[in-house]
């Protein structure tokens, strides 16, 4: 499978977890007696689900619908790494980096990228105003456990078993790529070898320690800057606040190939003091734009850290003579902790992938990124070993984030209770 | 198997109207024998027997984790498959889905789908009944005119205040014209004022329409102010089952005194001696007993009100002191030491008097015919 039918295929199997993940968190937003209620007046099976279970959990798959088309607008390493040339995000990035940044083209083509993600997300508002359903619902918790007959069960298994075998396939031939060492025209690789991970980890050894340092570096950004407009947001009366929340979240709406474009064409024309490279060849700059990509992440999960804490904790603390700034030091950051290095996490995560602003950036090998390291390797029959191994390395840090990234959140989610509990007593 | 359905939803679509026009439903008689349901390892409800008069308000009172929810859910269907019988009429339903109960239940959270407006809620189940359209929308307009919510139709539940919600949850139940009524705490959400509004609107309803109807709480005022029966519940277990003033002038047991409004429980023995039977709880408290009672160890039930204070000692006279007093509007409520045995004892507030004060030495004259004993 290529071309544009690749395209779609690698791109759905890609982001089909983002529609998972709303969905389930929409569905387990549900009360359990909306579901029995429909039941007792009569309704059931595929029916009741139409009716009630599916619209409640509309705001959800609307939500994650409109997230994947922006992503999927956004994406521009599966098309450039198939070949596809034909689409907006890989045509931008062409035109610049072949043509010259002086090219109109360019640019039209990052505003029409632009215009489009913004509709999506202005679509997706509007479909899911008023819609917020959770909050009306007193209980939540997901709806109740269903028994399944021995052939439903059956049925099920197969089902996911089928799914997970297409999402996983992927997976499995990246790894048998970065372990074979020849492989063609056969189910399986004729050899097998660890001399690509030996490779990958010498030779790309300066990709992995970039990647570190720049996604590193933005995440940390990200988590100071996402408290600091958390903050500003819900705990004080700034004039202006929610326009500073919508600049924060609005960096969701623009591709990354237009945000590699857009600092590439601010700065590339100031030169830097000592060396006398234009600005936009420095790492700062990658780093700059990587970690305003992830902001909106980052302020998601400080926003839902600070929401943990309720005022009367700080409160209470002023109320036995702690000073603003000796509040936030002593009971809101510890409480904060968690949902933090959560959001440091997922920043980190994803920006260690990010390749779309990356490869617009990034001027010289040993300033580049895994992501853009990949895609080098990619681009030779002989690289392909060495780049799957890259690639098996990324899943990994990715893997061990996310891992990561639940721990803590399952950590914070407990914390939480425990501080509402707190709440509760004092209130 | 089509026709029936379509007679029975026609029957009941009248039957609503009928209610409206001061008609009553024909009451359904409820029977739970040996009911017991567990949550894994966790048994919930053990052994339960009772029976539901057709038409009564009853009510299934216990604290929380008592099991009450969880027995009213079993009515319904919901939750795991219990063991014993849950007759409705005579017809056993347990292993019946929900949907083929025709049990109408009103959800602590009124559980209103928030798509939908409250005349689309209201519609549902007529929906799935096959009703049609011309019915509904007059069945809708009645079931909204009986809980006096005819103007909302077109509204959304998140458009109204938690009252509201409640009688359009009503609304939804009711219209479907269930042979039992369950109300699973539907006062919980609502403020004190209207709570007190909306119980008595409940039970002007249910004398209305004459539905079975079962209302679960864990407010004993509530329970006793509308309610014909209760059934006491704690630890899944049905502790007593009578009218409100029965349980609470003949409580079965310590737990069933003491959640029906405050008591004074002293541990004793029941003794006959040559004056008759006396109740002896140590400290020198004696209380003389009816001489019906048989000699043994028991528990003295003694409500606040059944004591009070006197001048000087004599027979059921005892003498003690003054611990602490909390007013509370009608009554002070005095805390008394007698001996080793502290009481609490209630006396009417008047305008302007002063109150006893902590140290205060007090005789106390006990009314021995408000006396219950307990073996429990």
């Amino acid at each position: 499978m290529d071309g544009l039918n690749g395209v779609i295929f690698v791109q759905s199997i890609h982001y089909f977890p983002f529609i998972l993940v709303n969905l389930s968190a929409s569905l387990q937003n549900i009360d359990r007696s909306m579901e029995e209620a429909g039941q007792m007046l009569g309704s059931r099976g595929m029916r009741l689900f139409r009716r009630i279970v599916f619209p409640l959990a509309m705001p959800g798959y609307i939500a994650g619908a409109s997230l994947v088309f922006v992503k999927v607008f956004d994406d521009l390493g599966t098309p450039l790494l198939l070949n596809v040339n034909t689409m907006l995000a890989p045509q931008a990035y062409l035109r610049i980096s072949s043509i010259g940044t002086d090219d109109p083209m360019g640019y039209v083509i990052s505003c029409i990228l632009i215009a489009f993600s913004v509709f999506t997300m202005w679509a997706a508002f509007l479909g899911t105003r008023g819609k917020d359903y959770s909050t009306l619902q007193k209980g939540g918790g997901g709806l109740a456990k269903r028994d399944l007959r021995p052939h439903e069960k059956v049925l099920c298994y197969v089902v996911i078993t089928l799914i997970l075998a297409i999402v996983l396939a992927p997976h499995l031939g990246l790894l048998l790529l970065s372990l074979g060492s020849v492989w063609s025209f056969s189910v399986l690789p004729s050899g097998f070898t660890f001399a690509h991970y030996a490779t990958a980890l010498t030779s790309a050894r300066v990709f992995i320690q970039n990647t570190l340092l720049y996604a590193g570096s933005a995440a940390a950004i990200d988590i100071v800057l996402g408290t600091a407009i958390a903050y500003l947001v819900m705990r004080t009366n700034v004039i202006g606040r929610k326009w500073i929340e919508h600049m924060a979240v609005s960096a969701l709406a623009v591709p990354g190939v237009v945000v590699g474009i857009g600092y590439l064409r601010a700065f590339y024309n100031i030169e830097l003091p000592v060396t006398g490279h234009p600005l936009a060849t420095w790492w700062g700059i990658l780093v700059i734009a990587l970690a305003i990509r992830r902001l909106p992440y980052a302020f998601r999960a400080c926003s839902a850290a600070l929401q943990q804490v309720p005022r009367s904790l700080e409160e209470a603390a002023e109320n036995l003579g702690a000073s603003r700034v000796r509040t936030v030091g002593r009971i809101v950051a510890p409480l904060m902790t968690g949902g933090l290095i959560a959001g440091f996490v997922t920043s980190f995560a994803t920006a260690a992938v990010e390749l779309s602003a990356t490869i617009m950036l990034v001027s010289s090998q040993n300033d580049a990124p895994l992501s853009y390291g990949l895609y080098l390797f990619m681009q030779s029959a002989a690289g392909r070993g060495p780049g799957a191994a890259l690639g098996v390395i990324a899943v990994i840090i990715v893997g061990l984030a996310t891992y990561l990234s639940h721990r803590l959140v399952g950590r914070a989610r407990q914390r939480r209770i425990d501080v509402q509990a707190a709440a509760g007593a004092i209130g | 198997m089509k026709t029936s359905t379509k007679t029975t939803t026609e029957k009941t679509a009248k039957r609503v109207i009928d209610a409206q026009a001061g008609k009553t439903m024909t009451p359904v008689r409820i029977d739970i024998q040996g009911l017991s349901l567990s949550f894994g390892a966790t048994e919930v409800l053990k052994e339960i027997n009772l029976a539901i008069k057709p038409g009564e308000f009853f009510a299934f009172l216990g604290p929380s984790g008592s099991g009450k929810s969880t027995l009213l859910r079993a009515i319904a269907g919901f939750g795991p498959m219990p063991k014993g019988k849950i007759l409705l009429d005579g017809r056993n339903v347990v292993g019946d889905v929900p949907w083929r109960r025709n049990v109408g239940m009103v959800f602590q959270n009124y559980a209103l789908w928030p798509h939908m407006t409250v005349a689309k809620n209201v519609a549902f189940g007529l929906e799935e009944r096959k009703i049609p359209t011309s019915a509904i929308r007059s069945r809708i307009r009645s079931a909204l005119e009986l809980v006096g919510m005819e103007e909302y139709g077109e509204r959304y539940p998140s458009q109204l205040s938690g009252g509201q919600q409640q009688r359009v949850a009503l609304a939804r139940t009711i219209v479907v014209e269930p042979a039992v009524l369950l109300l699973d705490e539907p006062l919980s959400n609502l403020d004190a004022n209207l709570r007190v509004q909306m119980r008595q609107d409940l039970l002007k309803l249910q004398r209305r329409l004459g539905i079975t109807t079962i209302f679960v709480t864990h407010d004993q005022e509530e329970a006793n102010t509308i309610c014909d029966r209760i059934a006491v519940i704690a630890n899944g277990v049905v502790q007593q089952i009578g009218p409100p003033d029965d349980l609470y002038d003949n409580p079965a047991n310590g737990f069933v005194a003491e959640f029906l409004g405050t008591a004074n429980i002293i541990d004793g023995r029941a003794t006959k001696t040559a004056a008759g039977m006396v109740f002896e709880g140590g400290s020198g408290f004696k209380i003389s007993l009816s001489n019906s009672e048989t000699s043994g160890a028991a528990r003295l039930v003694l409500r606040p009100q059944a004591m009070e204070f006197c001048d000087r000692n004599g027979v059921d006279r005892l003498s003690g002191q003054i611990v602490s007093a909390e007013f509370l509007g009608g009554v002070v409520r005095y805390l008394v030491r007698l001996g080793g045995i502290n009481l609490l004892v209630d006396e009417r507030h008047i305008r302007g008097a002063a109150r006893r004060r902590a140290g205060d030495d007090v005789c106390l004259k006990l009314d021995s015919g408000q006396a219950v004993l307990i073996r429990d």
